[in-house]
């Protein structure tokens, strides 16, 4: 399997090269064949070509200003605390119960004899959730390999699959059992929205799987999950940043991940002071976005329109 | 070396993606623009990859006598279906494959959508069990906007109706809006860290 991805990779790449490499000149070549059509067919022509003076624009996009100076302001928020951190190792996060029962939900499936399962999300690797997601999961593996459980893992996009198989082929590795781990237990199912949540509902159905992660990015198919895992009487850790899957998860699950909780797994599960800065780094930039509220809130109180409308974006 | 050239490449897509976002730079947006179609490229390999992965998983199941090898034995065989009438026989609007998926798929699909209704149901009843104050005041929340968005609520009080809108427009807002900004702030950061390869847990560290 790993051979086939890789020679599958290798031919996507000279696609892409190719792609880069010819596709203007071709798109180029048919505009010049299909002129040479027209006038071997003596089709009529534009008897003048109005060549219109091209207008300069500025190298700034001015309309995003206000988002560069927040991403700026954040960003050094971020990486001083970052810095800052090196030097001083005593910082401690509050408690996240949603992080701290992965030991007991493992550890439960341990008991029981049946396995684990874990579903990043609904969306592809180029969502942020979907990576906070897979930080989780990179944990939950360390944990299974450590107490010999088997680990299912449900994506819903072929890329996923195998960085999800990579991950937990190292965490197996640094958990010391490499010969646990089992590439075909991490399965691609399909991009079909509701056929991958009957799927993973058949799964944990017919399976009985003790303990389930739904972690990630989810949509419409939060509660179908959720609540069937309910019904199979499974320990459940969900977390998702989308505000309107959350009353799902906290109806249906044991413990939830809120929004923000989610991105601070990486550091609070690894415990490296560089990280634990960041959260910080994120603590300071939520006051300032406080102050900024009740700043609008003046704004708005005093008529201050203009004020209002800077924050305003495209 | 190997992670550390994916750290590299990482940066540098990232800050291409991001210098174009904010700058009218031609090099960058032909960069962008190039990366963007060698995602759609690589994704399609990837999808040929899952097929692959998603048939011969299944597959070996089937050989193995695994408990529940029938359902396996189902997928293959609708699997190699509807590969076969797409790709040889007909892809048209009246073909077969279009048929089994208006008449198929389309209303496995909905079914699976419908069973939502039970389920919050069955969740509504578990969340709104008045156990402690938090949950008297969710039950009670619930009420009120529940009766504010049917008729009745109008005709029992004229006031049920402006009180479900304040419920949502304010409160249930004010909360949805705070973990937004927590959540945009925690994208950002990991954002960042990725970026910096500060944050590894994507390359299995």
């Amino acid at each position: 399997m790993k051979s086939l991805s890789l020679s599958l990779f290798i031919i996507g790449v000279i696609f892409c090269t190719f792609q880069i490499s010819f596709g203007n000149s071709i798109s180029t070549k048919v505009q010049i064949d299909s002129l040479k059509i027209a006038v071997n067919n003596q089709q009529s022509l534009p008897s003048k070509v109005h060549l219109s003076k091209p207008e300069i624009q500025p190298l700034f996009k001015t309309e995003r200003l206000n988002v560069f100076i927040f991403l700026i302001i954040i960003s050094a928020l971020v990486l001083t605390f970052l810095f800052l951190a090196k030097r001083n190792h005593s910082l401690t996060l509050r408690k996240i119960a949603g992080l701290d029962a992965i030991d007991e939900a493992v550890g439960r499936a341990a008991e029981m004899g049946r396995p684990v399962l874990f579903v990043p999300g609904s969306m592809d690797v180029d969502r942020i959730q979907t990576l906070a997601g897979i930080a989780i999961l990179s944990k939950v593996g360390y944990e299974c390999a450590t107490y010999e459980v088997d680990l299912d893992v449900m994506t819903r996009f072929p890329l996923l699959m195998s960085t999800s198989q990579e991950i937990l082929r190292q965490s197996y590795l640094t958990a010391g059992r490499p010969d646990l781990f089992s590439p075909d237990r991490v399965q691609y199912i399909t991009d079909n929205q509701f056929a991958f949540a009957a799927a993973i509902t058949g799964h944990m159905v017919r399976v009985k799987t003790a303990a389930h992660f739904f972690i990630g990015e989810f949509y419409a198919e939060s509660l179908v999950i959720s609540e069937a895992g309910n019904t199979t009487g499974a320990i459940q850790i969900a977390g998702t940043a989308n505000s309107h899957q959350l009353p799902f998860f906290l109806a249906s699950c044991d413990y939830t991940l809120i929004g923000e909780e989610l991105f601070a797994a990486s550091a609070y599960l690894s415990r490296e002071p560089i990280l634990l800065g960041t959260i910080l780094g994120q603590d300071w930039s939520k006051a300032l976005f406080g102050l900024l509220i009740v700043l609008g809130t003046l704004a708005a109180w005093f008529g201050w329109t203009d004020f209002i409308h800077w924050f305003q974006t495209e | 070396m190997l992670r550390f050239t994916a750290i590299i490449i990482c940066g540098i897509a990232g800050l291409i993606i991001l210098v174009e976002f904010f700058f009218r730079i031609p090099l960058f947006t032909k960069l962008q623009n190039g990366m963007m179609d060698w995602v759609i490229i690589l994704l399609s390999f990837s999808y040929l990859m899952g097929g692959i992965s998603i048939f011969l998983s299944h597959l070996q199941r089937i050989q193995r006598k695994y408990d529940g090898w029938y359902y396996s034995l189902v997928l293959v065989v609708c699997l190699l279906l509807m590969v076969t009438l797409g790709i040889f026989v007909d892809y048209g609007p009246n073909g077969a494959f279009q048929w089994l998926f208006k008449n198929v798929q389309n209303p496995m699909q909905s079914t699976m959508f419908a069973l939502l209704a039970f389920y919050v149901s069955s969740a509504s009843y578990r969340a709104f069990r008045v156990r402690n104050l938090h949950a008297t005041l969710l039950f009670v929340a619930a009420v009120l906007v529940m009766i504010g968005k049917v008729p009745i609520g109008e005709i029992l009080w004229s006031k049920f109706p402006e009180i479900s809108q304040w419920i949502l427009s304010v409160p249930s807002l004010a909360a949805q809006r705070a973990l937004t900004i927590g959540a945009a702030l925690g994208l950002i950061a990991t954002g960042l860290k990725t970026l910096l390869g500060i944050e590894r847990s994507w390359l299995g560290k």
